[in-house]
């Protein structure tokens, strides 16, 4: 007897891909045959099929309705509510961002003149190209299918089965040969288009029921899901299209490898890309050494193919359908990727602009790329690992090339979550074997289970419980599921032999916690080495401290750990009993009460009289107030987001240690945590003045001829370290500012400046010119030497605007500027700024 | 002679304060006494109080753009010029004012 399973969907944005074949996992984990019924539509779709789930045109609040027929009718019935009631609600994810139309923001004085032909489109990876143009045909389904010879509907069927095999195997050997997780992440999506059992079982009826073709009858299932998908209203959804079309392209050419006209696009130099649209394969298939960019006429930022550009670092604008009519075969372009524009027949002014431009990019890619590469230590040479929180292999690529010295915390619960069981342990030692390989010699952390009834694993049957914080989570629930954290164990043991793996066990509350970790490790070892499975034996084992019990006893844990790391958050919420999601107390959630920070000082002691490392991985770790307190802490390495670890490493190079360490003692003897918080903005605001000048944003014995030409030249020294993000606003800033009156003040000094949001930093950049530039002085004469000063229009800081207020008035000194003027270099004249500032 | 001034700017970062410090110096120079106030991204400092005001003989406002509470000067002698003058030459500013 068929049972029925009634709901409303969920999710705001619809039964997308990611829903879908969630929903498809489940589905598939049983054998009855389960349908979906959306009663608002009428449209019916096997729920094994991603495809069908997607083309039931599902919307918010639609009623549903699941059919389950067959042998498993209960369990599946049991299975599906669960998954409706507590995971489906959760699957959704935010739309990615769209970068808003550029239209608004004025073009680069460079491409204001006369006969500058300027095509704006959207940014969709950056970096600046310049090639010539090379209009790509566009895949329009093949050779005609309808007139082709056919055999009898069982041969017809055979041919498929064997072009299905064909086009699997070599998606999959393509996977297998790549390192680019996003490359990888593509070919899975094509995978999973052609491994859709409705899709085949549509071609399979066309066969038999019309007696189509093989090729004939895969171009028309894929059009009609194509027609689905494309008449969604989705954007998101009308961009998987592409993917279909590159599959169905991929079974055709291997039901007729002679016959399919082959329109790939060759490069035979270097070249950028003109097309209405191009597929993920077809750029997959370009030669990227000689691709300088791509234009595209469609293309939203959720496209593969605009995803691939972006991680391969190819320059891309899309909505440019204008550029793409109107350029020519072998035209001259430039496709600049940082802007959204694309410019024909670049020459004089425009060509000067854009190789400037090059160059600047070159130097701060060079920066970025010098500044990852450093291993992070403070100015008295004091090492502080710098690590990232990640919680997937895609993450752990990101963040090795944001410059992680390895991945301090990796959160397993992605692997468990969205699925009808727990990952085995091969795809798990796959996993961690395949981060520890991309961190080298790198450490990577990797911390088991931490799931409590708080988070939705229905296969993991954790009770709901009144107060999950306090409850039964993370290692508590290890007894109750003995193979999953044994299975997790061996895994990272089994990845443990292709690098430098540690185990991480998260609620350690005692030395009883401890020791009975370490006897699952070494029962977990002797499995392996019985079994002759090679595991490093010396493997790191180590605790999360977030119980705050063990600060008190860190003498007696730390003998028996070889690590720990302080899991701040977690920490910071039991020490203080506040739970920061409650707003009637998320006030009293701060890392700056004393009794938190002596608690911090208690575990990093404890630590390291027994002479083992000590690391810190929660959102503490991130606050740029808070890092001269870590390095006073004297950790060993400090964990955080991706995005952070550049800033946490510049911020730890500014700290020195005896006077971080002094900040750690004065902050602990505070009495309320607006002191501490006090004491800390005093101590940054001190350090904010000096990184208000630097000796890289000074050039002396400029080349600059025109104020033009010196006021870009400043810009760029701030961009090139990182203060400015946009140029083009500043130098408008700069120049409506000029011309309310000259900012060159008399006595050959010019004093440019501008408060804008293209600004990231308060800065203040110097240039000298021995020749001279005209700045239409005030008294006339040519200016000698500017000092550009640029605010912050977001955040000046008080501290900038009244250093800058008093280094005006130094400016009107005779003597001084005469000094400053002589100043032989750089260094000398940021000694002379600063001392001039102290000074007053 | 008792001077005060007033000096300001459109962006408030740079003209605002060399104009003070030069109007400070010039005047000095030619043996007056001076209290500058700047209205400048910081906003007001170095404000000029009620009994500053009474005490002057002459207001010197050295602006791009309007002076904020300007009626405290409503029935005094003031001089308006550009900041940027200011900067250029004060001490023909200060001695235009007599003696």
């Amino acid at each position: 007897m068929a049972k029925e399973l009634s709901f409303r969907f969920p999710l705001p944005h619809g039964l997308h891909a990611r829903p879908a074949s969630l929903l498809r996992d489940a589905a598939g984990s049983f054998q009855s045959a389960i349908t979906l019924i959306n009663r608002r539509n009428d449209l019916k779709a096997n729920a094994k099929s991603a495809l069908a789930l997607v083309a039931t045109l599902t919307r918010q609040g639609d009623e549903c309705t699941l059919l389950i027929a067959g042998g498993d009718e209960p369990a599946a019935m049991e299975g599906l509510r669960r998954f409706i009631s507590v995971e489906l609600p959760l699957c959704d994810e935010a739309p990615p961002a769209v970068p808003a139309a550029q239209g608004s923001s004025p073009l680069p004085r460079a491409l204001r003149g006369e006969g500058v032909r300027v095509h704006r489109g959207r940014s969709a990876s950056g970096g600046i190209g310049r090639a010539p143009a090379l209009l790509a045909a566009r895949w329009n389904g093949g050779p005609d299918l309808a007139n082709r010879e056919k055999g009898s509907p069982e041969a017809e069927s055979a041919k498929l089965e064997r072009a299905f095999v064909e086009v699997g195997a070599a998606l999959r050997a393509r996977r297998a040969a790549t390192a680019n997780i996003t490359e990888r992440a593509v070919l899975n999506a094509h995978l999973a288009i052609l491994e859709d059992v409705e899709l085949k079982a549509k071609i399979a009826d066309q066969i038999h029921g019309d007696r189509a073709g093989a090729g004939q009858a895969v171009a028309a299932v894929v059009e009609h899901f194509a027609a689905v998908l494309r008449d969604s209203g989705s954007a998101v959804l009308a961009e998987r299209v592409l993917d279909l079309r590159d599959v169905e392209e991929l079974l055709i050419r291997a039901l007729d490898p002679g016959t399919a006209r082959d329109d790939r696009i060759v490069l035979e130099r270097d070249a950028i890309v003109v097309a209405q649209t191009l597929s993920p394969a077809h750029f997959l298939a370009l030669d990227k050494v000689r691709l300088k960019g791509l234009v595209l006429a469609r293309g939203g930022a959720t496209s593969h193919t605009v995803i691939l550009a972006r991680a391969l670092g190819v320059p891309c604008v899309t909505g440019v359908a204008e550029a793409v009519r109107t350029l020519r075969d072998g035209q001259e372009i430039v496709v600049d990727g940082e802007r959204g524009l694309v410019v024909a027949d670049p020459s004089g002014a425009v060509s000067e602009f854009y190789d400037a431009e090059n160059a600047a990019l070159r130097t701060i890619r060079e920066r970025v790329e010098r500044t990852a590469a450093r291993d992070a230590a403070t100015s008295d040479g004091r090492r502080i690992e710098v690590a990232a929180n990640v919680s997937s292999l895609a993450e752990v690529q990101e963040a090795l090339v944001a410059g992680a010295e390895g991945v301090g915390l990796f959160r397993t619960e992605l692997l468990f979550m969205d699925r009808a069981e727990a990952p085995s342990e091969d795809e798990q030692a796959e996993v961690f074997a395949a981060a520890a390989r991309l961190a080298g010699a790198r450490s990577v952390i990797i911390r088991t289970l931490d799931v409590g009834g708080d988070k939705p694993i229905p296969y993991l049957h954790l009770p709901e419980e009144r107060n999950p914080f306090l409850g039964f989570r993370a290692i508590r629930t290890y007894a109750a599921n003995p193979g999953i954290v044994a299975v997790q164990i061996r895994a990272c043991l089994r990845a443990s032999a292709c690098g430098n793996v540690k185990i991480m066990f998260p609620m350690v509350s005692s030395l009883d916690d401890v020791r009975m970790l370490r006897g699952l490790v070494a029962a977990e070892m002797e499995r392996l080495a019985a079994a002759g499975v090679p595991f490093d034996r010396d493997i790191g084992v180590g605790v999360m401290v977030e119980v705050p019990s063990l600060a008190f006893v860190m003498d007696q844990v730390a003998r028996e750990v070889d690590f720990c790391s302080i899991g701040s958050n977690d920490l910071l919420q039991y020490l203080l009993a506040v739970d920061r999601d409650n707003q009637l107390v998320a006030h009293l959630y701060t890392p700056f009460e004393p009794a938190f920070l002596r608690a911090l000082a208690a575990v990093c002691d404890g630590a390291h009289t027994c002479g083992r490392w000590v690391g810190l991985c929660g959102e503490l770790g991130g606050d740029p107030l808070a890092i001269p307190l870590l390095v006073g802490l004297g950790l060993d390495e400090i964990s955080v987001g991706c995005a952070r670890v550049s800033a946490v490493k510049s911020a730890i190079a500014g700290c020195a240690m005896p006077e971080c360490r002094q900040l750690l003692e004065s902050a602990m003897r505070q009495e309320t945590a607006a002191d501490v918080e006090a004491l800390l903005r005093a101590f940054a605001a001190k350090r904010a003045d000096r990184s208000l000048l630097a000796e890289d944003l000074v050039r002396l014995q400029s080349r600059s001829r025109t104020k033009d030409e010196a006021i870009r030249e400043l810009v760029g020294l701030l961009r090139t370290a990182g203060r400015v993000g946009d140029p083009d606003r500043v130098e408008d800033a700069i120049w409506q500012r000029e011309e309310t009156y000259s900012t060159a003040v008399g006595f050959g000094v010019a004093i440019p400046h501008c408060t804008s949001e293209g600004v990231l930093a308060t800065s203040i950049a110097v240039a000298s010119y021995p020749a001279g530039v005209e700045w239409q002085s005030l008294d006339g004469s040519p200016v000698t030497m500017a000092i550009l000063i640029a605010v912050n229009a977001n955040d000046p800081g008080e501290t900038h605007l009244k250093t800058i207020a008093a280094l005006s008035r130094k400016l009107m000194d005779d003597e001084f500027r005469a000094s400053l003027l002589a100043a032989a270099s750089a260094a000398e004249v940021v000694a002379l700024l600063r001392s001039a500032v102290e000074v007053s | 002679m008792n001077i005060v001034a007033v000096t300001a700017c459109p962006t408030g970062i740079a003209h605002t304060y060399m104009a003070a410090e030069r109007l400070e110096k010039a005047a000095r120079r030619l043996g007056h006494t001076i209290k500058v106030e700047t209205q400048g991204a910081m906003g007001i400092e170095n404000e000029l109080s009620a009994d500053d005001i009474a005490r002057a003989d002459v207001v010197i406002l050295a602006a791009g753009i309007a002076v904020r509470n300007r009626d405290r000067f409503e029935g005094m002698r003031i001089v308006e010029v550009p900041v940027q003058d200011a900067i250029k030459d004060p001490e023909r500013i200060v001695a235009g004012l007599g003696t």
